[in-house]
Order: C-alpha cells, then structure tokens, then sequence
C-alpha cells in the first residue's frame, strides 16, 4: 500500500542526506507526531514530508498536526514551502516521502477528489465559482439535489437547495442572498459561499489559503467572526497566512515554516508576534511599524489631478472627479478596498486607461492626451500592481524585463541596430544596482522570487530618473525581506526628491510609509488624512463605508 | 546556442519519429514493408544532389511563407493571410515580368520584387490596421482576405491575364532575362532559395538585433506588459503586418520568377498553410524554420516521385504530413491559449 | 559517409527494380508515367477519363505503369518528369496543360524517353503533341443544334432560326470551337444567325448565367458553352429558362437532365490509351502532332441520355451523315488553330 520509495534503495538516487539516515517504512513517525501533540485525535496532519522539483527541494522534512476542533496557522515566507504543503494536503501532489495523515491515519491521496472524500476541503485564493451563475447554482454545481433519480432526466430540487444554502449560512451565522448573480456579490461573500459549499459535501477540515489578501479590515473582522463560528460547530480550520497579527487574533496553534522545514510549533497562548516573526525569517531586517516622524512637504507639485473621471469598461470601477496633488519629496498613500479603483486610477495616469474628463499634469505639463511612451520620457515610473502580467514578463529573459521601454535609447540601440552587448551590460548594471539576486540574466523572470521580481520592476521603473513613481500594490506576495528592501526603495526615492502615489491594500504599509493619505470608493476620493500615523481606524472606516462618520 | 539547436531540432524531430510511426503502421496494415517504403523516402528526398536539389526546390517557397508567418505569430498576431499576399505578390511580379519590355534586362528584377513586396504589404496592412485600430480578429480578416486574393487572381489569370496562346488558366510567360538563375540545373532550385534563406537571416537578424523586432517579441509574450512600459501596440501590429506582407510578396515574386516563370492557377498549393505548419514546428526559430521547411520540401518531393517506383498512394505522404502537422497545430492551440489568456488578463 | 549514400542509392535501385519486375515485360518494354493534371483523380472529368484509358491500355499491353497525383504539380511538374526519366520510364505523360514547356525542354535531356502533351503542340522528335478534333466535335453540335433550333414540337425551342455560342476568351484554341460550331450550323441552314459571345473568364459562374439568359432574351434558344467554370452557369440558365445548353469536354448532359442538348465530348481516353498501345507496338507517333478528331473517335457528341426522346430521330441521322462525311473526307471542317480565321469569321 505504501511506496517502495521509502526503502533508502530508492532514495539513494535523489537525495543523498536521506541516505546517510536509513529507516525502515514503519508510521513510527507518524504516532511519535501524534502521540506529541496532545492526547486529543488529529484531522489533519503531515509526518516529514519532502517534496522536490528538479533541483528544487520544495518540502524537506514538515511535520505538522492539526488538531480537531482547533484553527491551526501556517505561517511563513512567500517560498517557504507552504503551497506545495498545500498541494500535498490536498492530493495534488504526492510527497517523495512521508505522510498526510488524516484523522489519525497515514494516507495516500491520489487527487483532490480523494481528499474530499476523507472531508478535507480547500479554499483557493482563486475561487472556483462560475461568475455567471447564481450563488445558489454555484452552491449546488457539481451535486445538485434533484427531485427523484431519473439519471439524466433528473430534476434539481431547488427549494431544496435554497433551504440547504440558508441553513449552513445559519448556523454559522452568515447572511447570504442566495439568488445574487456571483459576479455582482463582494469578495469576502463569496470566500463564505465556498466555505459553505464545502461543508454542504461534508467537509469538516476546512484549508483556507491567505483569505485575508482581499479583503478590508472589517471584511476580515467579519470572516473571523465565521470561522470561529465554524470552529465552534466543531469544524477543523487550517489557515495559511502571513500576517502574524492575524494568527494572533484567530488562530489556537502556529506552526512556523522555513526553506521547506518545519522550525516552530506553538499553542498561541505560549507565544508572541515577535517570537513567530523570528522564526519566520532568520535574518529579516525590523520592519520600520513605527510611523514616520511628521514630515513637511514643501516640495514643487509633481503630479496634479484636476477632476480626474473615467468610465468603466468591462467591469472595471470608474472613476469620478478625482482630484489630487503630489508633491517632491511626498509619498501620498491611497487606500482602498481591492476593486475602488486605485488600480484604475494608476493605470489612467500611467496612460493605460482612457479618461473621460479632467486633466493629468505632470511637472506643469498637461500630459492628459498623451501616450505612455511620451509620460514615461517625461519622468514617470509605474509599477503595476500585476506584477505577473503588467509589471513584467515572466516568459520573457531577465534581461529583457529590466531593459523592456529603454531599448530604443542609446547606448542599447545605435543607428538602428540594437547591440545585444550594451543590452546585457546596462541590464547587469541595474540589476546589481537593486541588488537582485538572479542565476543568469538569461533565465526567465519566472525564476526569480516574488521580492526579487519586484526589485527587478523597480531597477526598470528607477532607471531612467524618474520623477514621479506609481506604485501599485508594491508589495503584494513579497517576502518580508523583499518588503523592507521595496520600502527602502521607496523611502529613499522620496527622500531624493521623488514623487510617490502609493497605492497598496496593506494599511499597516501605507501608514508606515505615507505623508498623508487619501482613502478611494467606488472610485472617488472620500477622505484625506494628513497625519496617518494612528489613524488606521478612521481610515478603515472611510474604506468600507464611504465615509469619515 | 548549441543546445537551443539540439532541442529545436527535437522539437522538429519527434513529431516526424511519431508520424513516421503512425505512417509504418498504416503500411503494414496494407500489407507494405515500412523500412522500405521509408527509405525509399529518404533517398528520393536526399539521395543524391539531384534528390537534394529537388527537395530545396520544394522547400524555397516554404522559407518565405514560414518566415511572413513567424513574423506575426511570434508578436502574437494570428496571421494566416500570407497565402493571399503570396498570390497577389506572385502575380504583381509576374504581371510586370510579361508587360515591361524585355529590353530592360536585369533592371526587371529588382522592379518585380519592389512590386511584389508592396503588394505584399498593402494586402496585410489592412488587416493590420482593422486589427490595430479596430480589434477586428485578424484571423478571420486574413482569412477572408485568402479567398478574395484567389478569386481575384483567378478572375485575372482566367480572363484579363489569360495568355492568348492558351485555353488553360494561365499568364503568358514572363521575359527570359527575368527567370532567377537556376544554382544547380538541371534542377528547378533556382536562386530564391538563396533569397528564402537570406530573408531567414535577416528575420533572425530582426528578432535579435533591431527594436523593432525586440518589441515584436515582447507583444507576442505579453501585450499589457509591452503598454505599460511604453511600447506602441498598434504601431507594432501594423509593423509585423506589414514585414509579413513585404516577405509574402517576394516569395511570390520569387516563386513566380524561379519557378513558374508565370502565373497560372494552383500558383499556389497552400504554401501559406503550409508555411504555418512549418513556423509553428520551427517555434518561430529561424533554424526551426529552415529545417521545417526542408522536411516539408523532401515530403512535397518525395512524396511525388515514390509513386513512380512503388505502388504508395499520394494519401501516404498525406498521413505522415498530416500527423507532423498536428504537432504544429499542438503548438498553436498553445498560441491561441496564450492569447485568450491574454485577452482575460486585459479585461 | 559518401559510400555509404552510395549503397544506400544502390540498394533502393535495386529495390525499385524489383519491384518493376513484377511485370514480364518488364524486360521488353520500359515502364510508362502519367502525370495527374491539378485537380486529382477523383475529378470525375479529365483526370478520371484520361486514367481509364492509361489503365486499359496498360491492361491490353502489359506494360508496367503509374499514374503520379502531386498536391503542387503545377510547379513540381519539371522535377516529376524528370525524375520519371532518371528513374528509367520509357514513356511519360502528362495531363497537365502547364508541362508543355519543360517537357519541350526535358525531351532534349531525355532522347531515349518519349513524351506526351495534351492540347498543344510541342516540338521534339520524342514529344507526341495530342490534339483533339474539337472543331470537328463542334461542326456536328452546330448541326444538330441548327435543327432542332426551328422545330417548335420540342419544347422549350421558338420559331426563331437563332442559336448561340459563349467562348471563355477571344482565343484561337477556343474560336476553333466556335468556328466548327457555325460551320456545322450554317450546313444545315445557311441563313441561321449563330450568336457568339465571350466571358472573359474560364471562372465566372455568375456572369455565364447573365449572357446566357441575354441570349435567350435575343431569341437564341440554344447556347454552346465553351467556357470552363463559366459553362456551369450557361447550362444552369438553360434549366433555369426551360432552353438548352451545349456542354463541351466531357458529358455535361447530367450536370441539368433534360436541358443539356448534347455534349461536344473530348475522349482523352481514347488518346491516352491508343497512346499507349502504340508505344507497347513501339510505335510512338514521336515528333507528330496527333489529331484525335471523329475518324479516331478523340471528340464525339454525347450519348444524349436525357434527350434523344426529344429530338427526331432524323435529326441524328443527319448528323451521324454528316460525321460520316468528315470522316471519309468529304467534308472540311476549318480548323483555327491550323488555318487560321476563315473569312465568314473574324
């Protein structure tokens, strides 16, 4: 039943330092694991699991037991191993060695379906629902209840399947209006119609993978308030986050994860923020929490927005009469919930997005009309808040990413000709500038880390000295210390003289960095507050409702 | 570079091994000997100069094809109109090659290329531009444009065009001095082979050595990324259009002038698609692309002349073309996934 | 390397003679080539027809042969031919109009090799240039149609002594055809009005339709379509307005039952397989121009399948008497495409 690969025969091949300790496949591990922890059972739980790719050692030795009846934080770096820990939780993936155990027994998972089956559900960051359906056709899509078995001529019950859907929402004390069209329900609503929906098949293990990345600080107050609900009904929760202020307010259990390896387990009550965050990254510099000291910007206005508007196009938020000012020598921060329209705003001005009324001027120039070419030759910087698919290339070279937009320019291109030699030097040049650590500039930008891609994005944007930089989400799925080397990149630019618009769901990040901040919804600006430091509450409430009330 | 040169040409030949398995199959069903039909195949395509010579000959028209092809599918424009700009170049070409006067001697070569080449190119900057400025589907605007380019042609070649001499669907023969040279007659390989690798050359050239080319690759990988650091996505479109157009046209010209020495109907067997087919298994590399292009060549040759010394049907070949095809045609379902990933991302 | 391509050359060759030696006469006579003109077997038309009489006459003679289809004859035509030559065939055909050139100039190349073009004529001691009697085929469509253009029993004919004729092109090959035909017609009436017209297009469905409803507007109620693709529209207005189309090349009487008088039918298969049996009789007509007209049966009108109920027995009598004449030479029928124009047409 078990693989043969556990026999150091077959290890041999791909992993010497498990040879040097040969065991027999025995689940001795797996009751040492257990039998550890508490006396009480495990729903879900992992004995020393390894998992390579290529080169790559993803999982090297994780063990972990998530108690039943309990909520059990992961937390680690972006890169630390925790997806691919996922995926094997959930029978995605097979570990090379070692067990997923599920309530109390070692398995073998072959695909999510089988994990299902043994109740483990999973709650993606990407939910699976069908926008075009309703909620309560999502609900039921897949296993729909049906008024007699009729195989194909079946038909779904769906009064049945409304009293199912308001049932489970009761008794975890969600309010859910089943007959909304999926795509015009907010996000957090949509994470519980998957929690829900999972436990509608029977799932009582619940994998909840960063639920918190979007949603606004009520919202996340209000999905804790379900999981401990669920928690209380008995459900298991694994949250994966990595955020320690969050597992402190939910979780009953951490467990800290590093390169690949379990290095720290705690009840909650045992430990404190500080003590995970030294666990999580060795050697991360502290972060700057503390609020910059008040500042006075006397600086010339870098970026004025006159009455700014935009209309919306395919789903996306518009933008009404916005107007603003951004000085030299200012980070102005804008909040927002994820989708009122700070991504929009960035890309109007970085000329990615058409406007309908007012005026963008940049350093006194009306730039309103023009291409985002002739913007950034005036001294615009843009870094996207899609990393992945604006703000870089990822198939495409390292090389070509931190060149891309300065390859018409000498010494790059001479009479026409691009010397592919000028390309490599000037891309070298500014990738040590930013210190990004990369294998060959050859390689794609897909192999690089999250933090590093990130600083490969700003040694483009910073190459050219702008004036003005846009910053979008800067720091969405970077490490922490890719976090304090892009803050440093931002402080230090700002503190040059530069220009900042600072957009980022990370309040903690824009009250850390910002003079002042401006708060967007639903695509118009409701608030300012001159002097963020301490303001988080006022401009939480300015995110969600609109208002400073 | 050298093991790019290993894997593209695994690239090339694991769907010939895979097809060539599917063909033995097929040959033992009715009732052949695989290894000796195969080889057979081999030396009708390269066993001799003259087989080799041969083979060229049938892959000259697949260099320029592939090449208008690459251009556009590698900036991530779905081209599939270089058929149309082939026939409409290879009839400018021609066209001028019977009506200026013979005296005019060499000077007609460089005229029925520029031609030819602008043809080309006007018949895929419409596309273009309906694309750039419109979002009009180019793979559907340049498929239309294929059936306007034959019936258009065809119209001319069957009636204003028609040699007086004929009752067939054919022009009458271009002036001698403007036949390409032949390189190694008696062999029909005549000088656009050369013409074919040089423009192989110069798209590597382009791809590598030229902004333009630079931003080319970048909207084919990734369109929003090419926007936001300042690169114009029309102007691109409308660019590769055009150089695909250009390469179409003097591949026609070249046909026309080297091969055909008129233009008739069937000027064309579907070189465009063909082209593609190659392109696609080349993975828009010009090495792919040659080596493409010659194994298209020996199969279009080989595959013609086995039927003299064996009883093998026409559908033989087709199979083994067939089955190499669907790999090229995995390679565009890949494409066309990446575009509609890229559409979703823009939205 | 190179000794081994070499034996690699050698083997197949010997493979290739072992697999010709399937044939006794193999030794006797070289095997024969025919090269499938654009379009394919499978035409149900020139293609077909020819092969049919390639394979009779291979039947009848035991030479050993293979028909050759390309996807790209057009342009691989030089190199198919000669690797035919290189590759031993003592005969080699093409169906092909786009061949003649190379062939003239491969036949040079290839003394020992007899070749064979369609429908023109090439030089070359070892090249038989095929023609067909098309103006002969056309001098008994007229006739018939001169006929039966008065006899207002049949239906769909008016009063009108008035008949028509739609050329592709203003071309010497095609006014053969017209010429014949008004000759043929002027026999039996020689105050008939013979309307002719051009298409311009050997392709053009459409405007074939709109002259030959223009003609049956004049009072023509029979047209002769020698028009290619153009045709198909011809003979669709005949069915479209009860009249009748003359179809040409091949028998076109199916193509609208009934309202398709006749067909002026080129029997390449009779050409390709006397071609053949001459060659196996080493008698290959090298360096003549071979007219296949009525007496050697290479034209003929159709069968009349869907409309010899119609038309008076002594009408076809009349024509088969006149066929006859031609035959036995007693009757010229002017050819254009030897003589040039004749003075009642220019």
């Amino acid at each position: 039943m078990f693989p043969a690969k556990d026999t150091p025969t077959s290890l041999s091949n791909n992993n010497q330092e498990r040879v040097v300790f040969p065991r027999a496949p025995d689940f001795s591990h797996a009751r040492e694991a257990i039998v550890l922890s508490t006396d009480r059972s495990v729903a879900l739980g992992a004995v020393d699991l390894h998992k390579s790719y290529g080169a790559t050692k993803a999982n090297r030795g994780i063990s972990l037991s998530v108690m039943r009846g309990e909520i059990h934080a992961i937390v680690g770096e972006n890169g630390a191993g925790k997806s691919t820990l996922m995926r094997m939780l959930q029978g995605v993936e097979r570990p090379d060695s070692g067990h997923v155990v599920i309530a109390d027994k070692p398995v073998v998972l072959n695909g999510p379906a089988e994990a299902l089956a043994l109740s483990i559900g999973m709650v993606h960051q990407e939910f699976m629902l069908a926008p075009d359906l309703t909620l309560l056709e999502n609900l039921v899509l897949g296993e729909e209840p049906v008024t007699r078995q009729l195989g194909p001529l079946s038909r779904i019950d769906w009064a049945k399947a409304l009293r199912e859907g308001q049932g489970l929402a009761e008794s975890i004390g969600a309010q859910i209006d089943w007959q909304r069209r999926t795509s015009s329900v907010p996000v957090h609503i949509l994470q519980f119609v998957e929690i829900i929906r999972l436990l509608r098949r029977g799932c009582n293990v619940l994998i909840l993978d960063e639920p918190t990345a979007v949603l606004a600080p009520p919202q996340v107050e209000e999905l804790f308030d379900l999981l401990r609900n669920l928690r209380a009904n008995g459900t298991t929760i694994l949250f994966i986050s990595h955020k320690i202020g969050e597992v402190m307010a939910l979780a009953d259990q951490v467990t800290v994860i590093r390169q690949g390896k379990t290095v720290f387990h705690s009840t909650i009550a045992e430990t404190t923020g500080p003590e995970i965050a030294s666990h999580i990254v060795r050697d991360a510099p502290p972060l700057e929490t503390s609020p910059p000291p008040s500042r006075t910007v006397t600086g010339e206005p870098v970026l004025e927005l006159d009455g700014l508007s935009a209309r919306s196009l395919e789903k996306s938020q518009s933008l009404d009469n916005i107007s603003l000012q951004v000085r030299a020598g200012e980070i102005l921060g804008i909040a927002g919930v994820s989708g009122n329209g700070q991504g929009e705003l960035a890309e109007c001005i970085a000329g990615l997005r058409d406007t309908s009324a007012g005026n963008i001027i940049l350093q006194g120039a009306d730039i309103t009309g023009e291409t985002t070419l002739a913007r950034r030759n005036r001294g615009l910087a843009y870094v996207s808040a899609d990393r992945r698919h604006e703000g870089l290339t990822t198939a495409a070279s390292i090389e070509t990413n931190v060149i891309a937009g300065s390859h018409r320019a000498p010494p790059i291109t001479r009479g026409g000709i691009l010397s592919r030699k000028n390309l490599r030097q000037e891309a070298s040049k500014r990738l040590a500038a930013l210190k990004v650590v990369f294998g060959k500039v050859t390689d794609p930008a897909d192999s690089l880390s999250g933090g590093n891609q990130q600083k490969l994005v700003f040694a483009r944007e910073s190459a050219d000295n702008p004036k003005l930089m846009i910053a979008s989400q800067p720091t969405r799925g970077v490490d922490l210390n890719g976090i304090a080397a892009i803050h440093g990149l931002l402080r230090d630019f700002r503190d040059q003289g530069g220009a900042v618009l600072l957009a980022s769901e990370e309040l903690d990040e824009l009250i850390a960095l910002s003079d002042r901040v401006v708060v967007i919804f639903e695509g118009r600006l409701v608030g300012e507050v001159t002097s963020p430091a301490g303001a988080m509450a006022q401009i939480g409430q300015m995110m969600v409702q609109g208002d400073a009330a | 570079m050298s093991s790019s040169i290993a894997s593209r040409s695994i690239g090339i030949l694991l769907p010939l091994v895979v097809s060539l398995i599917v063909s033995g199959v097929v040959l033992l069903v009715i009732g052949k000997n695989p290894l000796d039909v195969f080889s057979l195949i081999a030396t009708e395509s390269f066993g001799n100069a003259r087989r080799i010579a041969a083979t060229l000959s049938a892959a000259t028209p697949l260099l320029f094809t592939a090449v208008a092809t690459a251009v556009c599918f590698r900036s991530g424009v779905f081209n599939v109109g270089v058929e149309g700009a082939f026939l409409v170049g290879g009839l400018a070409a021609v066209f001028l090659g019977f009506t200026l006067p013979a005296a005019w001697g060499f000077a007609l070569f460089p005229i029925c290329f520029f031609a030819a080449a602008l043809i080309g190119a006007i018949w895929l900057y419409v596309p273009g531009i309906l694309l750039a400025k419109f979002e009009v589907d180019e793979v559907v605007s340049t498929l239309m444009l294929n059936f306007i380019a034959v019936a258009i042609t065809g119209y001319l070649v069957n009636g204003p065009l028609l040699s007086p001499l004929s009752g067939n669907n054919v022009t009458p023969l271009i002036h001698e001095v403007a036949y390409l040279p032949r390189l190694m007659p008696p062999s029909t390989l005549h000088a656009g082979f050369l013409i074919g690798l040089v423009c192989v050359a110069a798209y590597g050239f382009w791809c590598r050595y030229t902004p333009a080319g630079f931003e080319g690759g970048l909207i084919g990988l990734n369109q929003r990324f090419s926007r936001a650091v300042g690169i114009s996505v029309p102007r691109t479109i409308v660019g590769v259009m055009i150089l695909s157009g250009v390469i179409a046209g003097i591949g026609g010209a070249a046909h026309g002038m080297g091969q055909m020495h008129r233009f008739s109907d069937g000027f064309s067997p579907g070189y465009g698609f063909t082209g593609m087919a190659v392109a696609l298994l080349g993975r828009n590399h010009p090495i792919g692309i040659v080596l493409g292009a010659i194994l298209f060549g020996a199969l279009a040759s080989a595959g013609t002349t086995i039927q003299l010394f064996s009883n093998i049907p026409l559908d033989l070949v087709n199979i083994i073309q067939g089955t190499v095809m669907i790999f090229a045609v995995v390679e565009l379902g890949r494409i066309s996934l990446r575009r509609k990933k890229g559409t979703a991302n823009a939205g | 390397m190179m000794t081994n391509m070499t034996r690699r050359i050698l083997q197949v060759t010997t493979a290739c003679t072992s697999l010709m030696a399937g044939s006794a006469l193999w030794a006797d006579e070289r095997p024969a080539a025919m090269i499938i003109a654009q379009g394919g077997l499978g035409d149900g038309s020139w293609n077909d027809t020819a092969n049919a009489g390639f394979q009779s006459g291979l039947e009848k003679t035991g030479v050993e042969g293979r028909t050759i289809e390309s996807a790209d004859v057009a342009a691989q035509g030089e190199e198919i031919m000669r690797r035919a030559a290189d590759g031993g065939f003592g005969l080699v055909i093409s169906l092909e109009w786009i061949h003649g050139e190379p062939m003239e100039m491969l036949a040079k190349d290839y003394p020992d090799t007899n070749w064979v073009i369609m429908n023109q004529t090439r030089t070359g001691d070892n090249i038989a240039s095929v023609v067909f009697g098309e103006h002969e085929g056309s001098f008994l469509a007229g006739a018939l149609a001169a006929q039966v253009t008065t006899d207002t029993s049949i239906e769909g004919i008016n009063a009108d002594a008035t008949i028509g004729v739609i050329g592709g092109f203003k071309a010497p090959g095609i006014d053969k055809f017209i010429v014949g035909y008004i000759q043929g017609a002027k026999a039996v009436n020689p105050d008939i009005e013979v309307k002719v017209a051009y298409a311009d297009s050997f392709g053009d469905p459409a405007k074939g339709l709109q002259m030959a409803n223009a003609m049956f507007d004049e009072g023509a109620d029979i047209v002769y379509q020698v028009a290619g693709g153009t045709g198909i529209g011809i003979i669709e207005a005949a069915k479209a307005r009860g009249h009748y189309a003359i179809g040409v090349d091949s028998d076109q009487d199916g193509m609208a039952p009934g309202n398709v008088l006749t067909s002026m039918v080129k029997r390449v298969d009779v050409a390709v397989d006397e071609i053949v049996t001459g060659y196996a009789a080493d008698n290959f007509p090298g360096g003549e121009v071979i007219q296949f007209g009525l007496a050697e049966n290479g034209v003929a009108l159709s069968e009349m399948t869907h409309t010899k109920d119609k038309v008076p027995a002594a009408y076809i009598e009349r024509v088969t008497a006149y066929k006859a004449q031609i035959i036995a030479g007693e009757l010229d029928v002017w050819d254009v495409s030897s003589q040039g124009y004749p003075d009642f047409f220019k």
